[in-house]
């Protein structure tokens, strides 16, 4: 398979069906979301638990988004902090989220900031809760470790992506007894967070639980537009492979190979222009 | 300006630098070449970048902030807060020194290497005959001047060095860019070649005169803190926290790792075979280990992660648009409640 | 507390003293045979000398993952080098500088003293390119330049690269007919998968990866848009037996001896498993 430098043809096609199912199904959400349909995931009940657990013990919770950047994956963990600090807002329970980059902690610091407003209980959000600890991996799990120790959290969440520290950061909160909640789209953390925590959502459970829990139009037509394109990729893939056999089997077949087609036709663009 | 026209003028900054590299991707070079847009696509790459970089203010802003608070009110931790703010300050005043020994290094090969670059400028212009450039006669006039000044000076500045190769080396490539350059030749052919080797002359004594330097540089003070700073403590301490994962796993293990179905009998199983297929000792057991391990990575384990990486990449796609669009913005929106 | 509950000081003491004491004692088993690591070794040694085309190798690891990454570098490097195909290295993570000079300046120790006579110059046989920030969006400007000297201007030390002989005739990514990636973070070789190409080239690309993200790396092995794979300090392990039974006279290197530390310690890990479900079982029944 040779390179390929702009998109092509195909690619501009797969694109826009990408933006225009995920655009038809927020629409559709937006004119009536009672109509979408989304399962109930269990570690999405135990969010609920867990924070109630902090307030009656009243130990802080800790809302941990790992080494998660600017991008898509913090605006899923961000609906499910959304919730989670509404809820501590309402329960007076204390809300510990510590940062590992500074450009996600503005967006963070804003979304809690709203929350708390939206609990009715903007007086209670304190800025210094939202604590930056380090963009170095290891020095931000060693932060996260002593502030689970000194603080003594009841409940901690651990939803973004994770490396390497994901074991030091869910095993700490093991060490004091908190009940964890984990959510990762990097399937190797997985393993350790099945081990360590109280629940575990895995893959694009996280970005189901963003759209579960605040059953946002956007959010839940966006889920739903997501699905609908797996199944076009899915569709793509069995097609191409029924057709890559089909070619294999017979050599001189005029059927060409789906990656052929959506790959090439580079040329007719740059002819255009 | 109130928070409808901020959201807004976001909203457009948000899809126009969206947009800008979304096209980028969508269209040929000779697309981007027509609207002229190509040449200043690095520069443009490099401010954004540079923005990116700038982040790092925050995460200073707000260590002041939480720690800085704590120390003036002397709230529990404080004495904590303080080693970490000296720290901060301490690593940032040496990495700082240290950075500028490196770009006062970078100087001084630069002032010998520019005099290198220009002898092969002046080489690539005559063999091209490129038109608007001054006579060969004057720049190589120029040139004489320029490195015999700086060559003198150098050859003052390192005369006072220990007897090392690279001195030693310094000193015959100065000796053998003088001999080439006094007299000047006066024939086109001798003259090209004369510069290919000032050329390269040049750049080979600029890189001796580096390895002085900075051989000197690591005997500085700032240099030694840093080095002690980085290599000695953050270095090793980030081996030591990334080395607690394997007594953490061990306690995980004994803990956590319990068959209780026939699925994590499964999984145990494969654990166990793919641990032994890549020791030593599973050779012991039996030869097949590394095999059935290969067979576990590259069938069962490749379909589940390529099912789970186009699932987590399809989720990745439809949240960009959602921010590139900021229909994102929408559930966080000030004025949703 | 149960009678069947083990310390958790005992566990760290085993895992600990199952690691220290191979490496004490300088144990050093044959590693097992990897096909992946086979792979890259056919690889390395097929590819192109010519004029005008360097390897690059790309160093994103840092402190916390050097002592699987480092191995790999360390006997990539030596191969390229062995092999006299210029290399050119980098990083995307600024944590990784320090590696950038202290690798090849060992292997070049090292292939000094094993073969007497011979030098590798820099500037002429490698070049330190240091840090460059912005990850993605510099392998897409690197890959989408037509002048790979000038985009990346100067190497760790402030020399011009056009000065410097390694770079001459190299103009774009074309020219690069080996890309060596090691990392342990997630998300960077992806990157160089989706970016690091052009139209008419794709690269031929090997990676070290850590035992993490050797899952994730075996789907890219597996497409073939990975030509080989170091699989954590185990690949390097099978790789460095490869160059020993190619060299008699070369050293064993450190990732022979971490390779049999590693296998103690999974065998202590594998027992730990066993006893945890032998006194879970044991616990069970007594209830």
């Amino acid at each position: 398979m040779q390179g390929i430098e702009h998109a092509t043809p195909g690619i501009m096609v797969l694109l826009a069906m990408v933006a225009l199912l995920v655009l038809y199904h927020i629409h559709r959400a937006r004119r009536d979301p009672s109509k979408l349909y989304v399962r109930r995931i269990g570690g999405i009940d135990a969010i609920d638990e867990a924070v109630g657990r902090s307030a009656e013990l009243g130990r802080p919770t800790s809302f941990c988004t790992g080494i998660t950047g600017v991008g898509p994956i913090l605006y899923a963990c961000l609906g499910v902090l959304y919730y989670v600090a509404r809820k501590a807002a309402v329960y007076r329970s204390r809300l510990l989220i510590p940062q590992n980059a500074p450009d996600a902690m503005a967006i963070v610091e804003d979304v809690t900031r709203d929350a708390y407003r939206s609990a009715g209980r903007s007086s209670l959000f304190d800025p210094t809760t939202i604590m930056f600890l380090s963009e170095e991996q290891f020095a931000f799990a060693s932060g996260y470790m002593g502030l689970v120790h000194r603080e003594k959290v009841a409940s901690a969440f651990l939803f973004g992506s994770f490396a390497a520290e994901s074991l030091l950061l869910s095993e700490a909160g093991q060490q004091v007894g908190a009940m964890q909640v984990a959510a990762t789209v990097s399937p190797e953390q997985v393993a350790f967070f099945i081990c360590t925590c109280d629940y575990t959502l895995i893959g694009e459970e996280l970005f189901a639980a963003s759209a579960y829990l605040s059953r946002e139009p956007v959010q839940l037509g966006s889920l739903y537009g997501q699905d609908r394109v797996k199944l076009l990729f899915l569709l793509i893939i069995i097609t191409g492979t029924l057709v890559a056999t089909w070619n294999s089997l017979l050599p001189g077949s005029a059927i060409p190979n789906i990656d052929t087609l959506i790959l090439g036709g580079g040329a007719y663009l740059e002819a255009l222009f | 300006m109130n928070d409808g026209y901020r959201s807004k003028l976001l909203r457009w900054i948000t899809f126009l630098s969206g947009l800008y590299f979304f096209l980028e991707f969508l269209l040929p070079v000779t697309a981007l070449q027509k609207i002229g847009v190509a040449p200043y696509h690095d520069m443009i790459t490099k401010g954004f970048i540079t923005v990116g970089a700038m982040s790092i203010g925050l995460g200073i802003v707000n260590l002041l902030l939480v720690h800085g608070t704590k120390i003036a009110f002397r709230r529990k931790g404080w004495i904590n807060s303080t080693a970490l703010l000296m720290g901060m300050v301490l690593a940032m005043v040496f990495a700082s020194l240290e950075w500028r020994g490196g770009a006062l290094v970078a100087d001084g090969v630069r002032e010998i290497s520019v005099l290198g670059q220009f002898a092969q400028r002046i080489h690539a212009d005559e063999v091209a005959k490129r038109e608007g450039v001054p006579p060969l006669e004057e720049r190589m006039r120029l040139l004489k001047e320029a490195t015999i000044s700086k060559l003198s000076t150098l050859r003052a500045d390192v005369a006072d060095e220990p007897d090392t190769p690279a001195r030693r080396g310094i000193m015959t490539k100065i000796d053998e860019v003088g001999v080439l350059l006094q007299p000047l030749p006066t024939e086109t052919g001798a003259i090209l070649t004369a510069l290919q080797r000032i050329a390269t002359l040049l750049s080979e004594t600029g890189a001796l005169f580096g390895s002085i330097l900075r051989e000197k540089e690591q005997v500085g003070t700032a240099k030694k803190v840093h080095d002690f700073l980085y290599n000695g403590l953050f270095t090793s301490l980030g081996a030591a926290m990334f080395s607690l994962l394997s007594v953490y796993i061990g306690a995980a293990a004994f803990r956590a790792f319990r068959v209780r179905s026939f699925e994590s009998f499964l999984m145990m199983g494969a654990a166990v075979l793919v641990m032994l297929g890549q020791t030593p000792y599973g050779l012991m057991i039996s030869d097949a280990l590394p095999h059935i391990r290969l067979w576990l990575l590259e069938v069962p384990n490749s379909a589940a992660f390529r099912a789970i990486k186009i699932g987590a990449s399809v989720a990745a796609l439809v949240m960009a648009f959602r921010m590139w669009l900021s229909i994102e913005s929408e559930s966080f929106a000030r004025d949703r409640e | 507390m149960s009678k069947f509950h083990l310390d958790r000081r005992i566990i760290y003491a085993a895992i600990f003293l199952s690691v220290l004491v191979p490496l004490l004692f300088k144990v050093s088993l044959k590693p097992v045979k990897l096909d992946a690591s086979e792979r890259l070794y056919q690889t390395v040694e097929g590819v192109e000398r010519r004029e005008g085309a360097i390897a690059l190798l790309s160093f994103d690891f840092g402190p916390s993952t050097k002592a699987e990454n480092e191995p790999q570098a360390e006997v990539i490097l030596e191969h390229l080098m062995r092999r006299r195909i210029p290399v050119a290295i980098f990083s995307l993570t600024v944590v990784s500088q320090p590696f950038l000079t202290s690798v090849p300046e060992r292997v070049i120790k090292r292939l000094q003293t094993e073969i007497p006579g011979e030098s590798w110059e820099y500037g002429k046989d490698w070049v330190n390119l240091g840090y460059r920030p912005g990850a993605a969006l510099f392998i897409q400007a690197l890959a989408k330049s037509d002048d790979l000297p000038g985009y990346l201007s100067k190497d760790a030390n402030g020399t011009q690269l056009s000065m410097l002989p390694l770079f001459k005739g190299v103009k774009t990514i074309a020219d690069v007919n080996f890309l060596g990636e090691f990392t342990g973070s997630l998300g960077m070789l992806d990157t160089y998968i989706q970016f690091f190409q052009r139209k008419g080239y794709t690269p031929i690309i090997g990676h070290g990866c850590t035992s993490i993200t050797i899952p994730e790396a075996y789907i890219y092995l597996d497409s073939g848009q990975l030509k080989g794979l170091l699989e954590g300090v185990s690949g390097a392990a099978w790789y460095s037996q490869i160059l020993l039974s190619h060299h008699s006279n070369r050293e064993k290197d450190s990732a022979l001896l971490i390779n049999t530390a590693l296998g103690v310690s999974q065998l202590v890990i594998i027992l730990l498993i066993v006893l945890g479900n032998v006194f879970g079982l044991l616990e069970r029944r007594r209830v």
